[in-house]
């Protein structure tokens, strides 16, 4: 499964100047009541697959109570999270290849916005991930263990 | 008298050259604009990811707002106050 990195420019941005790039891909999340489509940053220095708190809301997630962790981020800062269970689906642009996983996700708040981050556990770990830098695509190759997605459907809100 | 399709590349620009026309633009890869107005907000693509369809101060409102506009697939995104590069989770 194929992305190609996403590339952007601030509308400040002097014309001429280069492209950005983020190497975030779309994915769908499903919590028990409903579905979201959001872009999550691959992260492979990241631990955990990390999503902004509102989704709890959005997309009806269990926390068990306790389930609670702190986490530091690469400059020591220190920020809790909360984790929940939620299916984690992706899809090629053209939807001919889906595949689909339960995951234990962490949420957090995320005071200066980002979208979420797709890290190891819960993502990365499922997949043969390579980053064509010249040709600037990202490539996934599943390794076929997904855990079964365990969600009730594929309810949009 | 009938038409034929001419497939090969090559041949169409040149041809389009003799008649004197232009080829089109090739499509730009960068596409994607951020315009100040969206910086901490959520966005919705189209599911294409090529065009912005809704935005809102929640994920809730830009979810609701994206299907009302038939776009039930809608990708959610939440844009950076600023656009600096982003070093790992640092940014947290």
């Amino acid at each position: 499964m194929r992305f190609r990195y996403r590339r952007f420019r601030e509308t400040n941005d002097p014309p001429g100047a280069p492209a950005r790039v983020k190497l975030s891909i779309p994915a769908r999340v499903i919590g028990l009541s409903s579905a979201a489509c959001l872009f999550g940053l691959l992260d492979t220095g990241s631990e955990l697959t990390l999503l902004d708190k509102s989704f709890i809301d959005v997309l009806d997630v269990h926390i068990r109570p306790g389930d609670y962790d702190e986490c530091y981020g690469a400059s020591g800062k220190r920020f809790d999270i909360c984790y929940g269970v939620v299916d984690v689906e992706l899809a090629n642009p053209r939807r001919t290849t889906v595949y689909r996983w339960s995951a234990r996700v962490g949420f957090m708040q995320r005071p200066h916005g980002g979208g979420a981050i797709f890290g190891y556990e819960g993502f990365l770990e499922y997949f043969l991930v390579s980053f064509h830098g010249p040709k600037q695509h990202i490539t996934l190759s599943p390794r076929k263990d997904f855990p079964p997605p365990c969600m009730p459907g594929d309810r949009v809100s | 008298m009938a038409r034929r399709r001419v497939k090969n590349p090559d041949i169409k620009k040149a041809a389009m050259k003799i008649a004197g026309l232009k080829t089109a633009a090739p499509k730009k890869a960068v596409s994607k604009f951020y315009p100040t107005s969206y910086a901490g907000k959520w966005i919705a693509w189209t599911p294409d990811c090529r065009t912005i369809v809704a935005s809102a101060s929640s994920v809730r409102k830009v979810q609701s707002l994206a299907m009302r506009k038939g776009y039930p697939r809608a990708v959610l995104e939440r844009v950076p106050r600023n656009l600096e590069p982003i070093l790992g989770d640092d940014d947290l």
